[in-house]
């Protein structure tokens, strides 16, 4: 018997780890190597920012909070949403995790049971298959290609529905092709949503506030 | 100007209520190390989030969390800045990949990568007499003749592609491209 659990066999090693290992090892090696892999911004947070942590620190601010989420946080997302994105939610309606991933793994935790299906469009980030597999569900890959710009085909969509959908997974901005769905893309995904109204929809938005040219956000059009 | 304001499915009126909304600080404001992420959806779900994380992890970390408030309600001068930053980046780096042989690499309007395709690449083999097979072997390659890390578009669940992130500085993304390219052009 292994002490490893069979849910955990499930899960594949990152296939990212190959290449950061062998990145690794040649600059042990004394090679020059330049890392285009990283997934994070190359800025330093801003100094308001760390400021208010510093703050918090001193007044003492450094004890258990709300299991999900401080109420001053959670209100000053949901005047996020309502300024950004033009939508009315109350602090009920909002959670606070450690960091997009774990919001994600909690959701399928949450409301996944063996065999539940989700569909993950890709390319996708590398990590939703395998969250939805330790949460006891199956992923259903739906290859998005490169014509149609890395977007889903809402026509393709419904063949992927199945009385067994749980959830369909969005990511606009995308990690990793950088597709952003306008309104009328959102539009028409809505269309054959509307049709299945068993199927819930994550939608990822971490890269909202990373977009370009005249892919901009409410905010900047309200102010 | 194009359409192409952002927007989010939960604005669908219809759809709302069965929409979960993420979103965090890590992208936003450059605070991926303070673990903090979010989400708006139904009760329901909200609250059984809240069960696991009570039986889990408990809360986030109470300073990142009052470091977040800060983000989401103080002065957002600083997005407009980076993404002026990460455009010329972008609009450097889509240019240079589409001006090597057997590369093509679509202009994306956001987040901080491209994901060009190797095809055009496929079946050469590189100094050492390897052949490329598919875009891991081009990312190996690419690794171990020319020093520039890049992950293979296998690993997002797309063959013949690789994903470039420009979330690095102008003279590192200058030389890497100047790299990639000699690379693509000792293939044969």
């Amino acid at each position: 018997m292994s002490i490893i659990s069979d849910s955990l066999k499930k899960i594949k090693p990152s296939p990212t780890i190959a290449v950061t290992q062998k990145a690794r090892e040649l600059k042990a090696a004394g090679k020059d190597v330049i890392g285009l892999g990283a997934g994070e911004p190359d800025f330093d947070t801003p100094e308001n920012i760390k400021q208010a942590a510093i703050k918090a620190i001193n007044e003492g601010d450094t004890k258990y909070t709300a299991v999900d989420g401080t109420p001053a946080l959670k209100k000053a997302i949901v005047e996020k949403f309502k300024k950004e994105n033009n939508l009315n939610y109350t602090t009920d309606q909002i959670t606070v995790g450690a960091g997009g991933k774990h919001v994600i793994y909690n959701a399928m935790m949450a409301t996944l049971n063996e065999g539940d299906e989700v569909i993950v469009p890709a390319p996708y980030w590398v990590s939703y298959p395998d969250i939805v597999l330790l949460a006891g569900g199956k992923p259903v890959v739906m290859e998005c290609d490169e014509k149609q710009g890395f977007k889903i085909n809402p026509s393709d969509l419904e063949k992927f529905i199945t009385p067994k959908t749980k959830w369909i997974i969005l990511n606009s901005p995308s990690n990793p092709t950088g597709a952003c769905y306008s309104e009328k893309d959102v539009r028409e995904i809505a269309k054959v949503m509307e049709k299945h109204p068993h199927v819930y929809i994550l939608s990822d938005d971490i890269y909202e506030h990373v977009t370009y040219e005249g892919f901009k956000f409410f905010y900047y059009c309200s102010n | 100007m194009r359409d192409l304001n952002f927007f989010t499915i939960a604005q669908i009126e219809s759809l709302k209520e069965r929409v979960l909304t993420m979103n965090g600080v890590s992208k936003a404001y450059s605070m991926t190390g303070w673990r903090i992420g979010y989400a708006a959806g139904p009760k329901e779900i909200i609250k059984a989030i809240a069960k696991i994380q009570s039986q889990s992890t408990t809360n986030p970390s109470s300073i990142s969390q009052a470091a977040s408030v800060e983000a989401l309600s103080g002065t957002q001068d600083f997005i407009k800045k980076r993404a002026d930053s990460f455009q010329e980046r972008r609009d450097f780096v889509v240019k240079a990949l589409n001006e090597i042989d057997g590369i093509e690499c679509l202009n994306p309007d956001g987040a901080f990568y491209v994901f060009p395709s190797c095809k055009g690449l496929m079946g050469k083999k590189d100094a050492n007499g390897k052949e490329i097979k598919s875009d891991t072997d081009f990312v190996q390659s690419l690794l171990e003749n020319s020093g520039i890390a890049v992950v293979q578009g296998s690993a997002f669940g797309l063959e013949g592609f690789f994903r470039i992130s420009y979330a690095t500085s102008m003279d590192n993304l200058k030389k890497a491209l100047e790299k990639i390219s000699s690379f693509c052009k000792s293939l044969n």
